[in-house]
Formats: structure tokens, sequence, C-alpha cells
């Protein structure tokens, strides 16, 4: 009886490390074909908040936690203060928001048939068309 | 500003049955978005408006009015090939009209050469001030409105011709330039203006949260009006000929140079702008600076700012003298130089809150000292400042 409880609560545990591992494994990717194979921090942030323009990001619906980690992140900056920098470009027609895609499936399609996409999606969508360049830490 | 709402309505609707053409053929994408602000603003004062530029025939004053912030627009970008795309927005305001009027800020075809490198060809917002391209938008500002005291410097907002856009990321920092050219006609409360010849650069570079800007920008200008061309005529009949041509404002060059900043931290937002307007004619030339500073705590921003316009050409005529016939006529020459432009300053503060992700809601109260009637909208007599405005406004982006 000790045991099994002692087994249980282990388990358990197990299980709630392995969930918060999931959720917290966001990951940023190319499509397999890219020729870049890292990206720093610093390179998302600008490409996601409109300064850069070297690639085209790929961005899942809200709500959506992979998204609100990958912002908190990656960007500091909450979904308001991205929404505003977005409209500046948009409202001027310099520049498009992100294209967002409803799931982590929809965003690795798109990633792996463009060459200059960029996305981020939790790890568990990950397969053979793209590939990551960086993990959110 | 005033331009032909059916034409502009034929165009929009011309521009959306194209797409809608285009649609049934080969399914381009289409975006649409839009933008407002429901606003309201009071002063303390019933002798003078307050407004967001001085050529405005209507502002607020101590009975509030909805009509200073107010406005809403509506855009739509057509994606016909990958290289080319269409964009219109139409804008419901006030701005130059006594009532909210339809008008189309923004009519563009782009093209998207390299990734690097676009052309527009139509009507593009003018891009002389570090936040023209969207100081509509006010959702993506900190502030209420843009300060009159630099902003009401050039009061036209948009430009028909063509520009070039320029991007580029080098290492840590990522640049942009752009280059136009083009022209402007706009209707206001008492006068027809005309810009031509407008062309004009600008260049910005951001590293990390910080952002620098110049920008350089030049037109003739004509503004036509039937009570100064009165008034010149009679200064011309009085034997000051050169005097008449000199404040005549027939394609007068007018000058801009603009240089802007802006950091955007986590937490803490500055930003701040030094401009120089420098023109002939009865207009004034003018110097205007202002400062904003915000600390971002989670949804509220608490912000201050302070601005400042500063006339730097001649305000008395020293040609005809004060005596006698002449003195009418001397006073009516003071009158007019004085019209454009004026030595004001604003302390102001107040707080945006992030009630949505795409909704903010901000309160402001500005203390405006004008030196005589500043840059106030129809003055009475007895008009005297420091005013007090209070502005709530509600902004939106979708």
């Amino acid at each position: 009886m000790k045991r099994s409880s002692k087994t249980m609560i282990a388990a358990g545990l197990t299980f709630t490390a392995a969930l918060q591992q999931a959720r917290a494994d966001v990951v940023v990717i190319v499509s397999a074909h890219s020729t870049i194979t890292a990206i720093t921090a610093d390179e998302i942030m600008r490409l996601y908040l409109g300064d850069s323009n070297t690639m085209t990001p790929v961005d899942i619906a809200t709500p959506s936690g992979t998204r609100r980690e990958f912002y908190t992140k990656v960007t500091g900056k909450n979904d308001g203060q991205v929404k505003a920098r977005w409209s500046k470009l948009v409202f001027t027609g310099k520049g498009s928001a992100p294209k967002e895609l409803p799931s982590g499936e929809e965003v690795v399609k798109a990633v792996a048939a463009d060459p200059h996409a960029i996305g981020y999606v939790d790890r568990s969508f990950v397969n053979m068309t793209v590939k990551i360049i960086y993990t959110v830490k | 500003m005033y331009r032909s709402p059916a034409r502009a309505a034929a165009s929009f609707v011309l521009a959306l049955a194209l797409c809608s053409t285009r649609a049934t053929a080969a399914l381009p994408q289409i975006d649409i978005s839009g933008f407002g602000t429901a606003g309201f603003a009071v002063t303390d004062t019933g002798k003078a408006e307050f407004g967001r530029v001085q050529q405005q025939p209507l502002g607020a004053n101590n009975q509030g009015d909805v009509g200073v912030d107010s406005l809403f627009a509506l855009q739509g970008t057509v994606h016909l090939t990958d290289m080319l795309s269409a964009t219109a927005q139409g804008m419901v305001r006030r701005m130059f009209n006594t009532g909210f009027q339809l008008d189309i800020p923004v009519f563009f075809v782009k093209a998207a050469v390299t990734r690097d490198l676009s052309v527009r060809v139509g009507r593009i917002q003018l891009p002389v001030f570090m936040l023209s391209d969207y100081r509509q938008v006010g959702y993506s500002s900190t502030w209420v409105r843009p300060p009159i005291e630099v902003y009401g410097q050039i009061p036209l907002d948009s430009d028909d011709g063509a520009d070039i856009l320029y991007r580029k990321t080098v290492g840590f920092s990522d640049i942009s330039a752009q280059a136009f050219y083009g022209k402007t006609d706009a209707t206001l409360p008492l006068a027809t203006v005309q810009a031509r010849k407008i062309w004009g650069v600008n260049a910005d570079i951001t590293v990390g949260p910080l952002t620098l800007r110049a920008g350089r920008s030049q037109t003739a200008f004509t503004a036509r009006d039937p009570r100064n061309t009165q008034l010149l005529t009679a200064v011309n009949a009085a034997g000051f000929t050169a005097l008449a041509n000199q404040l005549n404002p027939l394609n007068v060059p007018l000058k801009f140079t603009d240089f802007g900043f802006s950091l955007d931290g986590t937490h803490l937002t500055v930003q701040g702008e030094i401009s120089k307007e420098t023109v002939g004619a009865f207009l004034a030339s003018t110097d205007g600076q202002y400062i904003l500073a915000g600390y971002r705590v989670h949804k509220f921003t608490p912000y201050a700012m302070y601005a400042r316009q500063k006339v730097t050409s001649a305000r008395t005529n020293t040609t005809i003298p004060r005596v006698g016939a002449l003195l009418p006529l001397a006073l009516g020459v003071d009158q007019l130089i004085n019209s454009v432009g004026a030595d004001q300053h604003t302390f102001s503060a107040g707080l945006r809150w992030d009630l949505h992700e795409s909704v903010d809601l901000k309160l402001q109260v500005d203390r405006v000292s004008p030196q005589g009637n500043g840059l106030f909208i129809n003055p009475q007599p007895g008009f005297h400042g420091p005013v007090t405005v209070a502005s709530m406004t509600l902004d939106f982006v979708f």
C-alpha cells in the first residue's frame, strides 16, 4: 500500500514534469531546404516585430499557449504591443503582418512550402519537412 | 482634407470591383484591416477651439467635442501576384470639414521589385514626420494625438505620386529608407492649397530598442484665400508692390527637416522629434520639438509629454508705416503674417490602458500655453491662455 502510493506519486511527478516540458518546448523552424542552420533570439525578435524582413514570419492564431510563450520569451512583449508594432507597418502599406494559421500542423506545412518562411511550433509537430533552428528557452 | 467624395468613392468602388474580378480569376489573397478612434475632448475656454492642426474649421471648446480625435478607417490590400499588390484605405473623419466625411487618404499599387526594394505609385501618406505614416492610428501610439506644435507644422497628410522603399538588415541593425515625389491639393476652410513638386528622402536605423530617423522634404506651395488676395491687392495699390509680392503665397518654396528617435523598451518608452520648417510668403517659418516618456507596467502606461513651437521668421512688418490712413493696412499685414504658426508650448500627462489585445483606452490632460492666440482655432476677442484640455479616446485595430 505504502509502496504503491510512492510509485503513484513518482509517476505523477514524472507526468507533471513531462507536461511542463511539453508546454515549454517551443521551437523555431524553417523549411528543410533552407540554408539557415541557426538563428539568434535577437534575429527572431526583429523578424516577428517587423524590424527585419530577411524572412517571412508565420504566426499561430490567438489564443494559443505556444504563441504566448514564444512572444513572451523571445520578444518580451505582449500581444497588444506586438499588434501596435505591426499596425504601424500594415496601415502604411509598407508590410503585412505575419499570416496567422490555426494550428501547429498548418505552420509546419506553410514553413515547409516556403524557403523564406520561419515559424514556431510545439516540438511535437516537427517532422522531416522542416528543421529546428532555435529552441525557445 | 477635402477631396471630391464622389470621385473618391468612385475610385474606391472601382478598386473593389477590380479586386472581385481578379478574385474569381485567380483567387488572390485579400487582406482587410482597419482602425479607429472614438474620442471626446473638452477645454476650459469658450473663446477659442483646440484642434489637431490650426487649419481645421472646428475644434473642441468648453462644450466638449467628439470630432477632434474620432475617426474610422478600413483598408484593403489585394495581392495580385507575388510581386504586385494594391492597397486602398477609406477614412471617415472631420479634419478639414465641419462634419464627418469619407476620404481616401491611401490608394496605391505596390511592386516588390526584390525582397528589399519596392516601388509604390498612387496616393501615399506624406512621410514628413517620424510617425507621419500612421499618425491617425491611435492604437499604435502612446499619446492621444500627435502634438500640434510639431505635427501641425505640415497639416497635409497625403501625397499623390510615387515612392521607393528600401529595407536592409545589416548585422545588428535594421535600416529603411524612402524617397518620394508627388503633389497634393487640399481645400481648407478659408483657402485652397496646392503643394507641387513635393519630394523628399528619409532614412531610419533600428538597433535593439532604439530607432533613429532623419528626413528632409520640400515643395512649391500655393495658397489661395480671397481675403488675403484682397489685402495684398490693397497693399500693392498703396505702393508697396515689393511687399505684396513677397507676402503672396504663390509657388513659394517650403523646406522641412525632421530628426526623430524612439526607444521602445520592455517598460520604458521614450520618443522625440525636432523639426524645422522654412517657408516664404506670409507663412511663418517655425521650429518644433517634443519629447514623450512613458513607463509600461503590465497593461498601464502612464506618460508625460512636452511640446513646443517657435516662430523663427519676422512677425511684424516694418515696411508699411503705422500712421494715419496706412495704419489699418499695416495692422492687416501684421494679422496676416501671424495667421499661420505661433509660439506655443504644452505640457501633457496621460495614461494608456491596454484593455484588450487590440483595444486601448487613453486619458490625457494638456496644459497649453499659447502666445497670443497660439495655434487655437476661431479665437474670439478676450481669449488668452493657458488652456487646459482633457481628452479620452478608445482606440482599436482589427
